[in-house]
């Protein structure tokens, strides 16, 4: 069973959150704070976190670091940054430092179960493909995209962006993956984050440009890893 | 420059005056030297009135002395025949005798002509005496003894009175002439010396004389130059009595008086500036005054201060010299070119350090002109709105931080409310927790549309320009609204006319024309006509969007745009009073501007306008 620890200062999100999850059959646990979700997750080691950015005492971002610092070298848990900003901003320094996805608020029931369940796949290692690195997975997942398997390469973005999450080219992907399948706005967030987090990464821009303003006969830049390291 | 076109016309008339009196002389001169000729004529007249008592000598001189050849003969031989040749002579004698007694006009030639008229009776008595008396008595010798002894003597002194008076005649013809030539040469020497005197003298007074007319019009002429250079303290010397001096006395007088009056005037407009400059810059707005030639005219501490230019560097140089501010600029060319009458607060904001922080100011630009003519200057007012500014930023802050503390409890509101849904059955309640839902979805729209028109007011978004079609800006609103539109049975007509690819931000316009058009669709009956149009007007495009639903009622327009407006119309609500208020944020973050022209009951036309900027332009 799937251990979720949900970490926010407010009593009632907490409560309809961990019932949202409870539905779902994941072991589900709560923090108050920073401190109290550093001291459950070194016994328990969840597989997801949903933390929020905004706590008392120590940051969200505070907490983040340091349950990667208390997670060593062991398997990565997947956490999932819940903040009541907007912006990308805030989101993407907090996947630069570990994060692997984000959700806004005001969310509903359905939309939380739905973003625990995309990220706990990659946790649970079905789809994972073993000992690769992050740039062979990315020649894998352009490989599907263009022969049309995009519904299937989810999970190995979701990894690709958890073994380097402070790298642009998984959230363009993602964002790839959510415009195929007919999500634009999700795609443009993703864009943009893969955007706000190298500015110069030009798949990202040019995907932004093309969403935006709607090209349909324009094909979705993958950004070629072999373009990168040419 | 001055000197040359004043030339002293008088004094060339005077001089021309004179050139005529000289020439006159000259006239005089040469006649006078036609009478001398003359005079030498009339000398010639007596000469040959000489020259005739001399021929009347050389005649009787002939004749006595044929007379004397005869009576030699006669004495000889009688003969009558020389006896009337004899008396040929002597009547031919007594003529020229008549004649040269006639002609005497010597001193002593009279006593001559009557000596020689008695020696010639003398002569004649004595000869015909001894014809009558003795000539038949007497032999030849006689005779001879006669002639020789008393007739000869008579003949000679005849002949030496005849001589006399030739030779008196010719010495005084001779002397006569030799005078004449004297006195004539003499004439012209004397007369060419005097006519050159008299020429010196008269040009000299002609000089002296336009001298002395021109002097007083001259100094005249300097005064009223230096009076309308603005000197107005002159003051001519009067020295004369005469008209000139009259002239300069009421010369004098003039002067005076209006070197009072303008001191009078000069008094009242330094007064009259000084207390313009002190309320000027007494005033706590910006006020710089511009001539036609964009150069600056007046400037107050405040405008200098906010420009960081001193006031006196600032006078007299060309705007842009001082003032770095290409928008304010701009707007003052096309108030100065006459193209904008007024130019209007709050169109535009300039940003400038002052006081080591940023501050905001906003300008009026106010054309200075007489009825119909071209621009005079300016006159710029600039206002600190900083105050204002910083007010309207808390506010956005505010506004935009309350928004986030609202997303958490309304988080906690929805979880619940939709897990509460899951679980209920009851088809009554559901009902209620729908409603509640409708509700909270609602409230999520309302905080986003605040928290974006806070950042947009605050200027937390920035415009993201890039090089847009406008037809495919507004296909992507259409396909946003695609569904609405599907439902009413609307039938959106979209027209681009030769707009070509300018700098916008395109989601930024796609919004504000999903907005509009959401408005447009949402007023609209079934199955109706929205019109959407591009068009290029001067130096912007104009965006119209055309429903034919309901209108706007008249006194709402002017508050169209206002936050949180609502129509009368409460059925067809559902926004968040908010969209239009965005919209116009939007459009003015572009430099745009966006009104509404409508007529209740025939449908509305909103126009947007957005600078055509076709070349990538540093924000």
């Amino acid at each position: 069973m799937k251990k979720i620890l949900i970490v926010d200062d407010e009593k009632n999100i907490r409560t309809t959150m961990k019932m949202a999850l409870d539905k779902q059959g994941y072991q589900v646990e709560t923090a108050i704070n920073g401190e109290e979700a550093l001291r459950i997750f070194k016994d328990e080691r969840h597989d997801v976190i949903l933390l929020d950015l905004k706590l008392p005492g120590m940051s969200g971002i505070e907490t983040l670091k340091e349950i990667m610092k208390i997670n060593g070298q062991g398997p990565k848990p997947q956490v999932i940054i819940i903040t009541a900003h907007g912006s990308i901003e805030t989101a993407v320094e907090a996947m630069k430092a570990g994060a692997i996805d984000f959700i806004q608020k005001p969310f509903t029931p359905k939309e939380i179960s739905n973003i625990v369940e995309g990220n706990i796949n990659i946790q649970s290692g079905n789809f994972i493909e073993k000992d690769t690195t992050y740039d062979g997975l990315l020649i894998q997942i352009i490989e599907q995209i263009r022969q049309k398997k995009t519904r299937g390469t989810f999970p190995q973005i979701k990894q690709a962006i958890s073994l380097a999450p402070q790298r642009p080219e998984g959230y363009n992907l993602l964002g790839v993956y959510y415009e195929k399948i007919g999500d634009r706005n999700a795609a443009l967030k993703y864009y943009r984050a893969s955007n706000a987090i190298d500015p110069t990464y030009k798949p990202a821009i040019e995907n932004i440009d093309r969403a935006a303003s709607m090209h349909p006969d324009k094909s979705v830049s993958l950004g070629e890893i072999h373009d990168e390291t040419n | 420059m001055k000197d040359n076109r004043f030339k002293p016309l008088l004094k060339w008339k005077i001089l021309t005056a004179n050139a005529v009196f000289l020439a006159l002389i000259a006239i005089v001169f040469l006649w006078s030297l036609e009478n001398l000729k003359k005079l030498g004529a009339a000398s010639q007249e007596i000469l040959q009135e000489n020259y005739n008592s001399i021929i009347a000598a050389e005649k009787m001189i002939g004749s006595v002395e044929r007379q004397d050849s005869i009576s030699l003969i006669l004495f000889s031989e009688y003969n009558p025949d020389l006896m009337n040749e004899f008396k040929e002579n002597e009547r031919e004698f007594f003529v020229w005798l008549k004649a040269a007694s006639e002609n005497v006009t010597i001193d002593g030639e009279r006593k001559i002509v009557d000596d020689l008229s008695d020696h010639y009776k003398n002569y004649l008595d004595t000869f015909y005496q001894f014809m009558v008396a003795h000539y038949q008595r007497v032999n030849t010798d006689s005779r001879r003894h006669f002639y020789l002894n008393t007739l000869m003597a008579k003949f000679q002194k005849v002949r030496n009175s005849c001589i006399d008076l030739r030779n008196l005649n010719q010495n005084t013809m001779f002397k006569t002439s030799e005078q004449t030539k004297i006195i004539t040469q003499k004439s012209r020497t004397s007369l060419t010396v005097i006519s050159g005197i008299v020429l010196l003298i008269g040009i000299f007074l002609s000089l002296f004389f336009s001298h002395i007319f021109s002097k007083p019009v001259q100094e005249m002429t300097e005064a009223l130059g230096e009076i309308s250079q603005g000197n107005y303290d002159v003051k001519l010397d009067v020295k004369s009595t005469d008209e000139f001096g009259q002239l300069a006395a009421e010369f004098n007088k003039m002067t005076q008086k209006i070197l009072l009056y303008q001191n009078l005037n000069i008094r009242q407009l330094i007064t009259e500036t000084k207390k313009n400059e002190a309320i000027i810059n007494r005033i706590d707005d910006g006020i710089i005054v511009i001539d036609e030639e964009c150069r600056i005219t007046n400037i107050n501490i405040k405008a200098s201060n906010i420009f960081h230019v001193s006031q006196t560097e600032a006078l007299n140089r060309h705007f842009l010299e001082v003032i770095r501010e290409e928008d304010l600029f701009n707007d003052l060319k096309a108030v100065l070119s006459g193209n904008k009458r007024d130019y209007q607060w709050g169109e535009k904001t300039l940003e400038i350090d002052y006081d080591k922080k940023k501050n905001y100011f906003q300008y009026t630009i106010t054309p200075l002109y007489m009825k119909k003519e071209p621009v005079l200057g300016a006159v710029i007012l600039i206002t600190d709105i900083t105050k204002y500014k910083n007010l309207d930023k808390m506010k956005s802050e505010f506004v935009m931080a309350a928004s986030h503390e609202l997303r958490t409890p309304l988080t906690g509101v929805q979880m619940s409310i939709n897990l509460l849904d899951e679980r209920i059955k009851d088809k009554e309640l559901k009902k209620l927790v729908n409603m509640v839902n409708e509700e909270i979805n609602r409230l999520r729209n309302l905080i986003e549309d605040l928290l974006n028109l806070s950042k947009i007011e605050s200027g937390q978004i920035p415009l993201n320009y890039e090089k847009c079609s406008l037809e495919e800006t507004v296909n992507k609103a259409l396909a946003i609204l695609s569904n609405q539109i599907r439902k009413k049975g609307i039938n959106v007509i979209s027209s681009f006319k030769h707009v070509p690819l300018f700098y916008y931000d395109h989601e930024k316009i796609v919004w504000v024309i999903v907005n509009l058009v959401g408005n447009a669709i949402r007023y609209s009956p079934e199955n109706s006509i929205i019109k959407v149009n591009g068009k290029i007007l001067r130096e912007d495009c104009y965006v119209t969007v055309e429903d034919r639903g309901g209108g706007i009622n008249e006194k709402d327009i002017p508050r169209i745009f206002d936050r949180f407006f609502q129509s009368r119309d409460k059925e067809k609500q559902g926004g968040s009073g908010l969209g239009l208020s965005i919209t116009r944020e939007i459009i003015h973050a572009h430099k745009g501007a966006i009104w509404v022209e409508s007529v209740e009951g025939s449908g509305s036309k909103f126009i947007f306008t957005l600078p055509l900027r076709l070349f990538e332009e540093e924000e």
